[in-house]
């Protein structure tokens, strides 16, 4: 487990949503469905979800530029439609997908959006921009969706916001970059600032999130600790003997499901306590034994059941 | 800060004006550059009037010897052409108000900027208008530099800079139409065909009112936007003064329709 991951499910919270439902069109299906939700001062909050799950739904609804079918949502404890222009001098905001004027330079974007907000430190933009290794006299149409990416985290985060919303913020970012994202989330976060970020790539979530929600369908699926969903109740548990050994030894034995042979080796999912796989491998010789804590893939897939998740992707 | 929209936006718009006031200008040249002299007016009416009077009443000439005069053959020459391509400069720009950042996905980024749906909207309305003008008196320009070249054409400046200003109300009402269409049906499509249609129904209202010289002509003349600004009767009659604040106070009517219903709508995105 990532030593970056801290609890912070308690104190002041700054994103609250209460039964926030949206449907597009009169009768149509709910893109989000009586969705509560708190998010805290100084968390990085991962949500996650496939395509269509209605993450950017709620991204949207918080940014104020579609408005919820029923509900309320709040950032700073006002309400999103009625202080929109107060709040958003507070966050900083970069959507899934980012356009912007493509006959201008990304230097005159900055210039435009710092008129726009006022007091923002031309320090702070050399700095963000020398670490992300920016050229901002290309025009908006000259860069990759990389580099497009790199703009969109230098005006979010050039007026140093209380609250960033990012909404997929790593696709295009290569490797490195994506190191450098997450170094700068972590900051933000040791400077009590707080993140919300969406995502469908699990290990990025799991590398800074604190908690995570998981939505599905437009509804909650579950909101918890990277720590605790990653210490879920099973585990996986991978026994390598001296001499080959029947899968059936372990199958349907209590809480012991999956097993894979592989040679010596046997792979198997262990749900509750390890006395069943002791009690299984009786008398044959054990070389090695390891136990690992399902990924948060395997966590969200669980939470999935056994419906296709075709969207999700996963970093390596 | 205050303005920033409205600065961005004449920084966006710049090139175009420049582009669209050098049209008008050279077109406005070039109309009173081939100004015939005195005679070949002359001749040049008698010719004219071999054509059906309906035709000309058409086009919202109602007396074929103006167009033996430099101003009658400027407005009909000039001015009548120039309202219609300040028509489709309107559409155009009605549609930039909110329609083309919504539809490119800009949008998303401009509102997650301290700054009120209805602050942008006005300082684009703001910013435009300054387009809206320059370019309908730079043809002024033009038609001046070409009395400049032309001795045989001479007339009085402030007919043609009342016209020019009658244009303005125009463009202005054509512009608020459009984003008002944009807000409420934002597909580029459906308000450029909206938009565009507008604009050809007021000029046929305008055009079938002059024909049919009867009081439902009238009723249909005074429906048209063109009808109000046409620049014969600027000639005749001065500055439209009543046309052209009736215009004005339309035009702000739907701009603050649009501006209202852009508020409280969702976008797209």
């Amino acid at each position: 487990m990532n030593s970056n991951h801290r609890s912070t499910e308690t104190g002041t919270p700054v994103i609250q949503a209460h039964g926030l439902t949206k449907a597009y069109g009169r009768g149509g299906p709910l893109a989000l469905n009586r969705l509560n939700l708190d998010v805290y001062q100084g968390e990085i909050f991962g949500y996650l979800g496939p395509n269509g799950a209605g993450k950017s739904t709620t991204i949207r609804i918080l940014m104020d530029l579609i408005r919820p079918t029923s509900g309320t949502a709040t950032l700073f404890g006002q309400d999103v439609r009625e202080h929109a222009v107060e709040i958003h001098r507070r966050i900083g905001f970069m959507p899934g997908e980012l356009n912007l004027w493509p006959g201008r330079t990304g230097r005159d974007i900055v210039v435009y959006f710092s008129k726009v907000r006022g007091g923002v430190n031309p320090n702070v933009i050399k700095q963000i921009t020398e670490r992300l290794s920016l050229d901002l006299s290309m025009r908006v149409r000259e860069y990759s969706s990389g580099n497009k990416r790199k703009l969109g985290l230098l005006l979010a985060t050039m007026h140093e916001p209380e609250l960033l919303i990012l909404d997929e913020p790593t696709s295009g970012l290569d490797p490195l970059m994506q190191q450098t994202f997450n170094d700068m989330m972590l900051e933000m976060r040791a400077a009590g600032h707080t993140v919300f970020l969406s995502s469908h790539v699990l290990s990025e979530v799991q590398t800074i999130c604190d908690r995570v929600a998981i939505l599905r369908g437009g509804v909650l699926q579950a909101v918890e600790s990277v720590e605790k969903l990653t210490h879920a109740d099973f585990q996986w548990v991978t026994i390598t003997f001296r001499e080959p050994v029947s899968p059936s030894h372990f199958e349907g034995k209590n809480g012991i499901t999956n097993v894979t042979a592989d040679g010596t080796t046997l792979k198997m999912r262990v749900a509750g306590d390890f006395d069943a796989v002791i009690r299984a491998i009786g008398s044959d010789y054990v070389v090695n034994m390891k136990v690992h804590e399902p990924t948060l893939e395997e966590i969200f897939l669980a939470y999935y059941g056994e419906k296709p998740v075709t969207h999700l992707a996963v970093a390596s | 800060m205050r303005g920033s929209t409205f600065i961005e936006t004449l920084r966006r718009a710049w090139r175009s004006t420049i582009m669209w006031s050098a049209g008008f200008g050279a077109y406005g040249l070039v109309v009173v550059a081939v100004l015939p002299d005195p005679e070949g007016m002359k001749k040049m009416a008698e010719a004219l009037t071999a054509v059906p009077a309906f035709v000309w009443q058409m086009v919202g000439v109602q007396d074929v010897s103006v167009l033996a005069t430099t101003g009658g053959f400027i407005a009909f020459r000039y001015f009548l052409t120039a309202s219609v391509l300040l028509a489709v400069w309107a559409v155009l720009t009605g549609m930039n108000i909110t329609l083309n950042d919504e539809s490119a996905g800009i949008s998303n980024m401009v509102f997650s900027l301290p700054i009120s749906r209805m602050r942008v909207q006005l300082e684009k309305f703001a910013a435009y208008l300054i387009p809206c003008a320059i370019i309908p008196l730079s043809g002024v320009v033009g038609l001046m530099a070409g009395m400049a070249l032309n001795p045989h054409a001479a007339t009085d400046l402030p007919p043609l800079v009342f016209s020019a200003l009658a244009l303005v109300s125009v463009g202005m009402l054509i512009m608020c139409f459009t984003a008002l269409i944009a807000v409420i049906l934002p597909r580029k499509a459906w308000v450029a065909s909206i938009a565009g249609g507008f604009v050809a129904v007021s000029f046929l209202f305008n055009s079938v009112g002059g024909m049919l010289r009867s009081d439902l002509g009238t009723a249909m003349q005074q429906f048209s936007v063109f009808h109000h600004s046409d620049a014969s009767r600027v000639l005749l009659n001065g500055f439209p003064l009543v046309a052209v604040i009736v215009m004005l106070i339309v035009a702000g009517a739907l701009m603050a329709a649009s501006t209202r219903l852009f508020m409280n709508r969702d976008l797209a995105g």
